[in-house]
This record gives structure tokens, sequence and C-alpha cells, in this order.
């Protein structure tokens, strides 16, 4: 017992810096904080007006054939579910940091499982929202223009690769997450 | 006139116990019991980062990150807990996320309680240089553990009793008092083989 006192005081006991409490900086912190959350907010709700006043502009507005003005507005739909989406699942949670620790550690590794799952299914939510209206556009463009068959063609499978390549990244990064909630598991429970 | 008072009275309450008021009044009242309350636990958070940060630029990130996670959860406390038991858990769990954040960048895999490093104490009278030499050596076996291994240890380290451990950590009473068996298992052996190379 004496040993385990020893080694107890030996902690308590050890020389440590001269330091002072800087609340203005704390205050500060604590505001930034509050303000990264209403700036990432404020860019998302920014960067769906931006789809939407480009696809009004750029098919619903212009001269284009009905199919392709319905096209648009079906991708301007697609932008505003994505960003729900996002809105309402893609935001990380802040830490329950006055909670036990235990409930702490479930959170995080909660959080990995949440991120996995969102990287899985995004070609369903992230690309599937813009595609019966990418799939208009480009059938509008085609029959409004058949001469035009393989430029247009070469434009959709374009899109078509870029789609599959988001998509196969999105895979590849749930791989990787999946592979770190296991050696958390393990990690935490031995 | 005393009707409107009354449900004056009554939103107030509520308001106050929501946290809505104390956000728009700018907290400024908060701040001498926030700062009491840094005073007296400086130096265990000091001592907690030691135990989880090698560098001292480190270390002052994280405690800075605990002061604003204290300050940010101060109108939730409830006193349910005792002020100790609560700054503690608060600054274990920023730690925890702090390292479970960095754990994509370690090269190697945490370490379990079993596997704490050497930081022998003599039993006999030591200096000044050899006692921060083994406070180093033990930081440095704590930071290699896991991270409930290594709340179990800090806590352990500053004096808390295992019903304390088990309110801030969500143990049992009993799973507690077994962690807390082990762990002064664990610090028999490295002390009897401190003794042994001595």
């Amino acid at each position: 017992m004496n040993d385990e006192k020893r080694i107890v005081d030996l902690w308590q006991d050890q020389p440590l810096a001269e330091w002072r409490l800087n609340m203005e900086l704390v205050l500060k912190q604590a505001g930034t904080f509050q303000r990264k959350i209403r700036n990432r907010n404020a860019r998302e709700y920014v960067g769906a007006a931006v789809v939407v006043i480009w696809t009004a502009t750029s098919t619903v507005m212009s001269e284009a054939p009905p199919l392709v003005k319905t096209g648009g507005v079906l991708i301007g739909i697609g932008a505003l579910v994505v960003a729900t989406i996002l809105r309402l699942r893609g935001h990380a949670a802040q830490p329950p940091v006055a909670e036990p620790t235990s409930e702490v550690v479930r959170w995080h590794r909660s959080e990995l499982v949440r991120q996995r799952d969102l990287l899985r299914s995004a070609s369903l939510w992230y690309l599937g929202p813009f595609i019966p209206g990418l799939v208009l556009v480009f059938a509008g463009r085609w029959l409004e223009r058949p001469d035009k068959w393989l430029p247009i063609s070469l434009a959709a499978a374009l899109v078509a690769l870029v789609f599959a390549g988001i998509a196969l990244l999105n895979l590849w990064g749930a791989r990787k997450l999946d592979l770190q909630i296991a050696a958390l598991e393990h990690e935490l429970e031995g | 006139l005393f009707a409107v008072g009354d449900y004056l009275g009554v939103l107030t309450a509520i308001l106050s116990r929501t946290g809505v008021l104390s956000f728009a009044r700018g907290r400024e009242s908060d701040v001498p019991r926030f700062e009491a309350l840094v005073k007296a636990h400086s130096a265990a958070l000091q001592r907690l980062t030691f135990g989880y940060e090698a560098s001292a630029e480190a270390r002052r990130d994280l405690h800075q990150e605990i002061l604003v996670a204290l300050w940010r959860s101060l109108p939730s406390f409830e006193g349910r807990s005792s002020l100790k038991t609560w700054v503690l858990r608060i600054a274990h769990n920023v730690a925890a996320s702090h390292v479970l954040h960095a754990r994509r960048h370690r090269t190697s895999a945490w370490r379990s309680l079993e596997e704490l490093g050497d930081f022998a104490s003599s039993a006999d009278e030591e200096s000044a240089r050899l006692s921060r030499i083994r406070v180093e050596e033990l930081a440095h076996g704590v930071r290699e553990l896991r991270p409930l291994d290594r709340q179990l240890v800090l806590l352990f380290l500053e004096g808390f009793s295992s019903s304390e451990i088990a309110e801030v950590m969500g143990l049992s009473d009993t799973n507690a008092s077994t962690k807390l068996s082990r762990l002064r298992a664990v610090l028999r052996g490295r002390l009897e083989e401190g003794h042994r190379d001595e």
C-alpha cells in the first residue's frame, strides 16, 4: 500500500508549469465554434441555391423543349433533396462530454457507423435524386436533335462515368471506415 | 396585472431552466464561477493533459479545448455529482475524443492495462531528478494505453475512489472495483520488478 501511495504522491507532486486562465481566449473560442456551425449551414444553403438557380436559368427559363425543362426542374428538386438529407443526416454532432465516458466512446463508434452508412448508401441519396432529371435532360436533347446523338451520348457517358467514380470513391471510403470501426472495437474492448 | 406578472414569472423560470436566458444575457455572471472552478482544478487538469499528450504545445491545445468544453457545459451542471467528478468527467471525455480523433495518425496500437510500461519506483528516498524521470516514464506508459484504461489509471493517480471512478466512467460499482483491483495488481507487479532490478 505504501508503494501504491508513493506512486500517487509521485504523480500528484510533479512540478507543474506556471499557468494562468485566459478568459478572453475561452470566450473567443466558444464563439468561434458557434460561428463555424452558422457558416457551415449558410454554405450548404448557398450551394443548394446555386444548383437551383443554375438549373432554372440553363433549362427551365431557356428555349429548351418541355422534356429538358422538366428534367431541369427534377435536377433542382434533386439538389434540394440532397441538401435536406445532408442537413438532417450529414452533420457530425458534438460528443456528449457531460455524460459518462463509456457513453462518449459509444458515441464515437456510432459516429463512425453513421458516416460509413452514409457513404455506403451515397449512390442512393447523393447521386440517385439527380438521375431522373439527368435522364430527361439527355432524352430531351436527343429527341430535339437526333442528328447530334454522338456528342449527346458522349456527354451522357461522361456524366455516368463521373457518377460511377463518385459511387466507387464513397464505397472505398465506407470500406476504410469499416476497418476503422473494427480496429476501434478491438482496441477499446481488447 | 398580477396575472401578467405571474405568467412572466413562469416564463422566466422556464427560460432560465432551459438556459435560454443565460445565452441571452451573454453569461457574464458565469465568469467568476467558471474562474473559481478552473482555479480549484487547475493542477488536476494539467496533470490530466500530461497523461494524454507528450508535447507541451499539444498539452496547451488540449487544455484550452477542455476549458472551452467546461465553459460551454457549465449551464448544464445540475449538481447531481460533485463538481470534482463533473469537471474531471468532462476533461477526460474531451481528452478521449481528442485521442480518438487523432487515432488514425497513430502507427502503433494502444496497449491494454497489463502492458503498462515500466516506471518502477524505488522505495528509497529519490532525488528530484529521479522523481521527474519516473513521472515522465509513468506518463509515457499511460499515454500508450487504451483510452478507458488510461482514464482509469489517471483517475486512480488523482486519488479517486472506486465509486467516483464508476461515476465518471459510467461503470457499475462492482465493475469499477474489479478494474481498480486489476490496476493495483499491475502496479504491484511493476513495483516488484523495480525492486528486483535494484
